[in-house]
């Protein structure tokens, strides 16, 4: 008896000691880089997660976002892909935000497919809309049109890229349409064509909401495979399957290289932050589109992101 | 609507926190002002995440109390360094400087107070009566309206700044440093030469630290003494504020002027505030008859651009809240804060959430209000700070405004910028190149080009468009007198002699 | 109050350094697509035009009117100076980084400058940065630059 019990105790102790060692990390403060500016979409939701994802790693770590806004993403973006990879530093992403630059053809000083994904935090499908007071109401309407002004951010901007991959598919590149850029965001450009300046926009549906609600818009098709409004199709039921996954993805990622008992550790913290009930409550309520994937499956979206785009590369260029 | 004024009053005295943030908004909010290079912008940011765990409504307040106080807190750096402390202050240097340098700091302080006070409530005022058409008020401003209004910006500063010649050169420069970056509308880079650092342009704040903050330390070390070039103890005695105040009373035309023309054209999104700042000094400099001294110390010369970047507050709201649309980078933030809370931004958030934006209203007026009680009751300690010995100012104002600029985007590179025009501001100063022009060239350079081009696409290439869109063609005829009325003017000066 | 007498007028040389701006910036315009190179070369032309103007002026006023420059040689050794000091915050800042700078330049500028007593120079440049501190760090939770040094 008295042997079983130092026995059971000493197997109970090392077993303690070495979950001790591997609790070796995280101990400290975990750099959190958001690449865009305050208060956008991917700020509020790395602060959404941050909290939950700091509960699951434990006492001693502290999660601090950081932002490093500046050249559409790229310098948060590099700064989180030439950080040590001890995984002490993460990132949030924007797909395909990240994959357009290198599409566009310029030159990124980092490869998307070597980073170490964490997970996918969010997935937005898109919306093509046309402009409430036009006589464009559903998608047939726009297909018979011979005359189309579309409204964007412009030239390099994920709206921009999607609109012209969906006209391409639609067989609406013949019509020559006129693209009017240079508008400050998607909302911006929602107003132009809310204005006239254009008829048509794209955006994601969390955006495009607030504008269908009020009647300023009219949803066209949506992507993705499940209908948000009842009146309006999928791209894949009105006949056009190419266009379903075009999306925009906010996934977690740290440099290249992390060791991979550190990377778990990080993978299963984000997965156990993005199941937690009170996570998933706040981000409904702020309007997150919570649609988690884990590591692995986060970073071959990032391959089939790159196909979908590379297909369409010849329809990217600068429409001006 | 009456209904949600009523909600949102009961709600500011229900909890006595509320108003704890309020105030807590406003001194950060006037600390932040008065650091040239922070600022609105910056405290809401750094502030953004604090806001988590509150009520929505209470971190409205505290962002209200922000965003209404900073404009306060920039003018007190703007009027004793010359330094602005945020971007719209930039005109209330004109002769906010001067006074201080003629050791009346305190009247200018007086006076900046009772006119931003008196107009954040009338763009408060204007909000609320213009609150049920505003989404037809930004549809009213498509691209052609925003290029001829950057053009009346231009013309109207360049005409009313002294050599021609040489205002014209500084708006060239302006404009030429505006283009600097990645042009998203024809996909290049322009004059980065493959800097990052470059690709997103060269920002405002730093460029004006440099050219009025760092510029004038310059000039302070090479003249010495102190900033107040008349150093009677007896001054600093005296504060003066309240002469300030009452000629702020005798002079409401100047006001009401100032005020408007904020409500406006703080509601063009990004430049409003700057903008609307400078046409305001302009519009009462060209429209001042009596004893005119503006430029070296005419009060009327801190009233009418006070007044403006307190009334944009109003007039940003607009576009924010009619559609989303921040009307300026605080409210961009702000908008961040919405939807953090669950709020979305949109033409539906005055109809769901009106309540909610009635707090904020009335979180600005208090702000404001609270902001010059504040700074006034700080006066005598702040008018110090003129008469102070340079040796102390000099260093103290050019490293917190480097950190300032630093602490914009955590760039390195802003720094350099604000040091570089540090050294371009005072080489200006010395050869009579007026920085202003440049400024303006700088901040309105790109919205020009930008609605140009746009305009000219929608337009399909028939540039009478412009004339053909009612807002624009107004505008138009705007830009038409304010090149039209000095040089009447000038031609009657000449006639007389 | 020594003076050097320059044989022109001063506004020469900002002419001739606008009038070379302009004329890089444009050249470098002609290089791009057109809706990007558009503004920029017309602005280009105006701005050789409006600089030449200035420059021809100026020269006028040389040649013509005997224009000339007097440069204080004092006011010319503070200036040298006070551009001094500025680029030494700058290089402290990069060196340093921003907490270290503010104590060190303030009580260097203090003790050499203004030759205020060790003590006084000492007290503000810790008072300085302990208000930096408490703003940035304890209050917003905010890294500065920390310098390439450390």
């Amino acid at each position: 008896m008295k042997l079983k019990s130092i026995l059971s105790t000493a197997v109970i102790s090392a077993a303690l000691s070495v979950g001790a060692v591997a609790q070796d990390f995280p101990d400290g403060t975990i750099n959190f880089v958001v690449p865009y500016g305050p208060g956008g979409g991917f700020d509020t939701a790395a602060r959404a997660l941050a909290p939950y994802m700091e509960e699951s790693l434990g006492p001693n770590t502290t999660i601090v976002i950081q932002n490093v806004a500046g050249a559409g993403g790229r310098r948060g973006g590099t700064q989180v892909a030439r950080s040590a990879p001890d995984g002490y530093t993460v990132g949030i992403f924007n797909l395909p935000g990240f994959v357009l630059p290198e599409m566009l053809g310029e030159s990124v000083e980092y490869d998307l497919t070597a980073l170490s994904w964490i997970g996918r935090l969010e997935n937005q499908d898109y919306v093509l809309l046309s402009r409430g007071s036009s006589d464009i109401k559903t998608l047939d309407d726009l297909l018979a049109q011979d005359d189309i002004v579309v409204t964007s951010h412009g030239f390099g901007s994920t709206g921009l890229a999607a609109n012209q991959i969906m006209f391409s598919v639609l067989g609406l590149e013949s019509v020559n349409p006129i693209y009017v850029g240079g508008y400050s965001g998607t909302t911006a450009a929602i107003v132009g064509a809310i204005r006239g300046d254009g008829d048509i926009t794209v955006s994601v549906i969390s955006t495009a909401l607030s504008y269908v609600d009020s009647g300023d818009l009219t949803p066209l098709a949506v992507s993705g495979t499940e209908r948000v409004w009842d009146t309006v199709p999928t791209f894949e039921e009105a006949g056009y399957p190419e266009l379903t996954p075009i999306n925009l993805q906010r996934s977690i990622a740290g440099p290249p290289g992390i060791p991979q008992d550190r990377l778990q550790i990080l993978r299963d913290a984000f997965m156990a932050a993005t199941s937690n009930p009170a996570f998933l409550k706040a981000a409904e309520s702020m309007g997150m589109q919570i649609n988690v994937l884990d590591g692995d499956a986060a970073g071959a979206e990032v391959n089939s992101s790159f196909g979908l785009f590379n297909r369409f590369r010849d329809s990217l260029g600068n429409p001006n | 609507m009456l209904e949600s004024l009523n909600l949102a009053v009961n709600f500011f005295l229900a909890d006595w926190m509320t108003i704890v943030y309020l105030m807590l908004g406003v001194l950060i909010g006037v600390l932040f002002g008065v650091i040239p290079g922070l600022g609105g912008t910056t405290a809401v940011a750094l502030l953004l995440p604090l806001t988590f765990g509150m009520q929505p409504e209470q971190a409205i307040t505290l962002m209200g109390g922000i965003l209404g106080s900073s404009a306060i807190g920039g003018s007190v750096a703007a009027i004793l360094l010359n330094a602005p402390g945020t971007a719209p202050n930039a005109a209330t240097c004109f002769d906010g400087y001067p006074m201080t340098r003629q050791g009346k700091a305190g009247i200018a302080i007086g006076a900046a107070m009772a006119a931003s006070s008196i107009g954040g409530l009338i763009g408060v005022a204007i909000l609320i009566v213009v609150l049920p058409i505003t989404k037809s008020i930004v549809l009213m401003f498509g691209p052609p309206a925003f290029f001829m209004l950057a053009v009346l910006g231009l013309t109207s500063l360049t005409v009313a700044s002294g050599n021609l010649l040489r205002g014209l050169l500084a708006a060239c420069i302006g404009l030429m440093i505006g283009f600097v970056g990645y042009d998203d509308l024809g996909g290049t880079q322009r004059y980065t030469f493959d800097s990052n650092f470059l690709w997103d342009g060269i920002s405002l704040v730093p460029t004006l630290i440099g050219l009025f903050a760092i510029a004038e330390m310059i000039k302070l070390y090479v003249e010495g003494g102190a900033i107040a070039k008349d150093t009677d103890p007896t001054k600093i005695k005296l504060a003066g504020t309240s002469l300030g105040i009452k000629s702020v009373f005798s002079n409401m035309p100047t006001v009401f002027s100032g005020s408007i023309i904020g409500s406006i054209v703080g509601m063009v999104p990004g430049v409003g505030g700057t903008v609307a700042s400078f046409l305001a000094y302009s519009f009462a400099s060209q429209f001042t008859r009596k004893n005119n001294h503006f430029g070296s110390g005419d009060v009327r010369g801190v009233i009418a651009p006070e007044a403006a970047n307190n009334a944009k507050d109003g007039g940003s709201l607009i576009p924010t809240l009619a559609f989303g649309i921040p009307g300026s980078a605080e409210m961009a933030l702000f908008l961040g804060v919405l939807i953090m809370h669950g709020m979305t931004p949109g033409p539906m958030l005055l109809i769901e959430r009106e309540w909610s934006i009635m707090v904020l209203i009335i979180a600005l007026a208090l702000a404001t209000l609270m902001a010059s009680l504040v700074v006034l009751a700080s006066a005598k300690l702040l008018v110090i700070i003129s008469f102070l010995n340079s040796a102390i100012i000099i260093p103290a104002v050019l490293a917190i405004s480097l950190v300032g600029a630093y602490a914009l985007n955590a760039h390195l590179g802003d720094v350099v910028v604000a040091v570089i025009f540090g050294f371009i501001g005072y080489m200006m100063i010395k050869f009579d190149f007026p920085r202003i022009t440049l400024v303006i060239a700088l901040v309105l350079g790109s919205m020009m080009e930008r609605s140009f081009l746009q305009s000219i696409t929608i337009f399909r290439g028939d540039w009478t468009g412009f004339f053909q869109d009612t807002t624009s063609l107004i505008i138009f005829c705007l830009v038409v007198l304010a090149l039209a009325f000095p040089t009447v003017h000038k031609i009657r000066g000449m006639l007389a002699k | 109050m020594k003076t050097i007498r320059l044989p022109f007028s001063a506004g020469i040389i900002p002419a001739l350094l606008l009038l070379g701006l302009a004329v890089g910036g444009w050249l470098i315009a002609l290089d791009w697509e057109r809706s990007s190179g558009m503004f920029p070369r017309f602005l280009g032309l105006i701005f050789i035009g409006l600089a030449t103007l200035e420059l021809g002026i100026h020269v006028y006023k040389s040649v013509f009117e005997k224009g000339e420059t007097l440069i204080d040689v004092e006011e010319f050794r503070k200036q040298l100076w006070g551009f001094g000091w500025l680029s030494l915050l700058l290089l402290m800042i990069y060196l340093l980084g921003f907490m270290v700078t503010v104590a060190l330049y303030i009580f260097l500028f203090l003790r050499f400058h203004g030759r205020f007593s060790y003590l006084l120079s000492t007290a503000i440049a810790v008072g300085s940065v302990a208000f930096v501190y408490l703003i940035f760090r304890r209050l917003l939770e905010y890294s500065l630059f920390p310098g390439i040094l450390w």
